[in-house]
């Protein structure tokens, strides 16, 4: 499910803090119903660049348009509304509540009465968050509290899923189980992942855009970036899979 | 050099570990496997003592450590890094480093350390909130580092790390282990990373340990089991 | 570690036996003057009227998370209005209604520039703080005859004197007797207590929660927090505004002392003794902080200010999340250990 018009685009991006430049000018452009990863080392901006698309951070130059319209500036709630749903490198949840609460809040959003209730539970099941649905999320397992941050971000059935490290901290199992969903969620959404985990990034992956030093070092395919000796010798290091 | 027996704790009434026991030997690098929620955070925050022991004994180096506070055992030579990082996000990474070195009374000579660790070079005056996510985590594990411990408790020190640093700790890690003599106590998702550095492999389920393999056994998804769901 | 500090659970409907407590209380309030004699009924008025002041500041604090010093400018405005509409009308029901009305379009007004402008939680606190203190530094320099608002006079220092209490509603000639205020003030901080806390069960309520546990992860979800916290803020700035203007119909009097730091200083006490994390506990503290002072005042103990003050800082040490939680803690822990030698 793929069509022409960039649903997001960047242009010239860029967000330092004091003197350094996080994100030093990316070009950016993803098409409707793209399932894109981004890697690269520690550092390179990745992070930063999915705060400023989500809003969380204003780009310091340059532009950002969804469907062709700008939303540097914009109010995140805002942002969120218009159907661009981010799970964060560190969960950001409410960790005072119980995970039914969350969920509640999540779907709340933009549901009202018995719709709440049953996305509520069509999420249980599909994530198996049944067991954990009453503990306080601040005192579940890190990977739990990841689940719980990607629940919350399906239920408001956004356009564009941003994934920021969706299986830091999972084991193989689960990691094999995230791939499922972030394929699950490509049939109805657009999704860009930000990842290190290059066994994951295999199970999914179709265009990988390559980040380095707050810019863009390279886009292609899996295989293509994976054999490129740039990216071998900043990020994928010597024994890598191949 | 580290025995754990019979280990119970648990936040705020929830039990999580449920009768534990491990032996550690010096110079053993050995590896934690398990499913979110089974344990693994607990057990390592257990025995650095942030989290009270309900019961059980904890022995380092013959002596038992199982009432002393936190910074007594890191005086006496337990090094842990934090799921999460747990670096201070306001002071710089020089100060990160030498605070570590201070509490410990360790001479502040960052020269060893950089050595070690050269990416956090040119980061020495950036604040530690202005550094990405893996360079955190390179941080958190230089700060344990430069303590000079004798064991070191590591969670899941290689998230959100880039695949090349991930080989540059393995080798760092295998290097010191020859150099200063470091044993490790290493919880891990990541299996490759674990069947690199590790020479045994413990899996925990349900807050205790389930099985005990080679570290070239964990390759075999049958010997692994199955963990089960996401399980609290 | 997080969260068990609240009351999280807020969401659950109240149990039984909270339902159960509520029905105790309102049956007391509507007993006790056949039993207790003028003076009791005016002491006990004055607390219900402060428990107010102290809900409105607990509510803001400890569910929406915005700690405002400044909860004492609605409480002197909703006073000071109150005082001078109804000497100047005489139509007493209106100007209290207007006593409520009047403060929360002040709070519109700088609740809009301090939440839409983002400012953050400790500057909030200090601007909120200062902000009572010039009002009661500007009231205080009003004491010339040319400080007149109809044919009220301001007075400054002195306050205003003779302030009518509330008409009775059939009956224009006949004002409320001592009896009929402690029933006003007592049925109000009932009321608003009971609301408040179903409120935390509505969605906005839900929300407002969220939003104290994580403004982020709330605004990513498409929630405008501004408009959340701007609502929350205006409503506890009624509540306080109620309680000043209880407190001038209670007194028959006003002065610039409802704005001063004292006064700041001890809703602060109340809460943090008592427990932001719950609304009965500030309601609580505030009783017994206030029995605790005059007893003070009557042994003849000079030092009344810092003897509270050091009260607080005993809290803040022993009994950080206040009293109440730590009394529910220690009595919930207590059950639970029976509960096990029994097993």
């Amino acid at each position: 499910m793929s069509d022409g018009a960039p649903i997001l685009e960047t242009r010239g991006l860029e967000r330092r803090f004091g003197g350094v430049a996080a994100v030093d000018g990316v070009n950016f452009s993803l098409r409707r119903g793209e399932l894109r990863c981004l890697i690269g080392p520690n550092g390179a901006g990745k992070s930063t660049f999915f705060k400023m698309l989500s809003g969380q951070l204003r780009p310091t130059a340059g532009d950002i348009l969804l469907d062709g319209q700008s939303i540097v500036g914009a109010q995140p709630h805002a942002i969120g509304r218009r159907g661009v749903g981010i799970k964060n490198q560190v969960p950001v949840v409410m960790n005072g509540l119980t995970v039914r609460e969350n969920l509640w809040l999540a779907a709340r959003a933009r549901r009202r009465g018995t719709a709440i209730g049953s996305a509520i539970d069509s999420i249980v099941a599909r994530l198996d968050l049944g067991p954990i649905l009453e503990r306080f999320v601040g005192e579940l397992a890190h990977g739990q509290r990841q689940w719980v941050e990607i629940a919350m971000v399906v239920i408001c059935e956004p356009t564009i899923v941003l994934l920021d490290e969706p299986t830091a901290g999972m084991s193989d199992e689960e990691t094999g189980r995230t791939a499922e969903l972030v394929r699950a969620l490509n049939n109805s959404a657009t999704v860009v992942v930000v990842e290190h985990d290059m066994q994951f990034i295999r199970q999914i992956a179709r265009s990988v855009t390559v980040f380095h030093q707050g810019r863009i070092l390279v886009e292609d395919s899996f295989e293509n970036v994976v054999a490129n000796p740039i990216v071998r010798d900043v990020y994928l290091g010597r024994r890598a899979l191949t | 050099m580290l025995d754990v027996a019979d280990l119970r704790s648990g936040y705020d009434g929830i039990p999580v570990l449920a009768g534990l026991s491990l032996s550690v030997r010096e110079l053993e690098f050995v590896g934690i496997l398990g499913h979110n929620g089974m344990g693994k955070t607990t057990l390592l925050r257990t025995l650095i003592g942030i989290l009270p022991t309900t019961s059980g004994e904890i022995r380092f180096q013959g002596a038992s450590m199982t009432r002393l506070p936190s910074h007594a055992r890191a005086r006496r030579g337990i090094g842990y890094v934090p799921q999460g990082r747990g670096i201070f996000p306001g002071l710089t990474v020089r100060d990160n480093l030498r605070f570590a070195a201070f509490a410990v009374g360790r001479s502040d000579d960052l020269e060893p350390i950089l050595a070690e660790f050269p990416r956090l070079g040119p980061l020495l005056d950036r604040p530690g909130a202005a550094l990405s996510g893996g360079e955190q985590q390179l941080l958190a594990l230089a700060r344990a580092l430069i303590q000079e411990p004798k064991i070191v408790l590591l969670d899941e020190p290689t998230e959100g790390i880039q695949p090349s640093i991930v080989e540059e700790i393995i080798d760092l890690l295998k290097l010191l282990r020859g150099r200063r003599g470091l044993t490790i106590l290493l919880v891990e998702q990541n299996i490759d990373f674990i069947k690199a550095l590790s020479d045994r492999v413990l899996l925990i389920q349900k807050g205790v340990i389930l099985r005990e393999l080679a570290a070239g056994d964990i390759s075999d998804a049958a010997a692994l089991g199955d963990f089960g769901a996401i399980e609290s | 570690m997080t969260g068990r500090e609240f009351a999280s659970d807020a969401a659950t409907p109240p149990r039984w036996w909270w339902w159960l407590f509520v029905a105790a209380l309102a049956v007391g309030l509507i007993i006790l003057p056949f039993f207790a004699d003028a003076s009791l009924q005016l002491d006990l008025s004055i607390l219900f009227v402060l428990s107010l002041l102290a809900l409105s500041m607990s509510f803001l604090w400890g569910y929406v998370g915005i700690l405002s010093f400044g909860q004492t400018i609605f409480f002197g405005l909703g006073g000071y209005s109150y005082a001078i509409l109804a000497l100047n009308t005489g139509m007493t029901l209106w100007s209290f209604a207007a006593a409520i009305v009047l403060p929360v379009i002040f709070g519109l007004v700088f609740g809009y520039f301090v939440i839409y402008g983002r400012i953050s939680d400790i500057y909030l606190s200090v601007i909120s703080l200062v902000v009572t203190l010039i009002f009661e530094k500007s009231i205080r320099s009003t004491s010339g005859p040319e400080y007149v608002i109809g044919s009220v006079r301001l007075n400054g220092q002195n306050g205003i004197p003779g302030v009518p209490s509330l008409q009775l509603p059939w009956d224009s000639s006949a004002q409320l007797s001592i009896d009929g205020v402690f029933y006003l003030a007592g049925g109000a901080a009932l009321l608003v207590y009971v609301g408040l806390r179903l409120l935390l069960l509505t969605p906005f309520g839900r929300i407002v929660v969220g939003i104290r546990e994580n403004e982020t992860r709330m605004e990513l979800l498409g929630y405008d927090s501004r408009i959340y916290k701007l609502m929350a803020f205006l409503l506890a700035a009624g509540v306080a505004a109620l309680s000043g203007a209880l407190y001038a119909v209670w007194g028959n009097f006003v002065a610039p002392e409802m704005f001063n730091l004292n006064q700041a200083a001890q809703v602060v006490i109340w809460v943090i003794v008592g427990g932001r994390s719950t609304l009965i506990g500030p309601v609580v503290a505030t009783g017994l902080v206030q029995y605790f002072s005059n007893w003070l005042g009557t042994v003849s103990v000079g030092q009344v200010t810092l003897i509270l003050g050091l009260v607080l800082l005993a809290f803040v040490l022993i009994f950080p999340r206040g009293l109440l939680p730590t009394l529910a803690t220690a009595l919930v822990s207590a059950f639970s250990r029976f509960g096990r030698k029994s097993s």
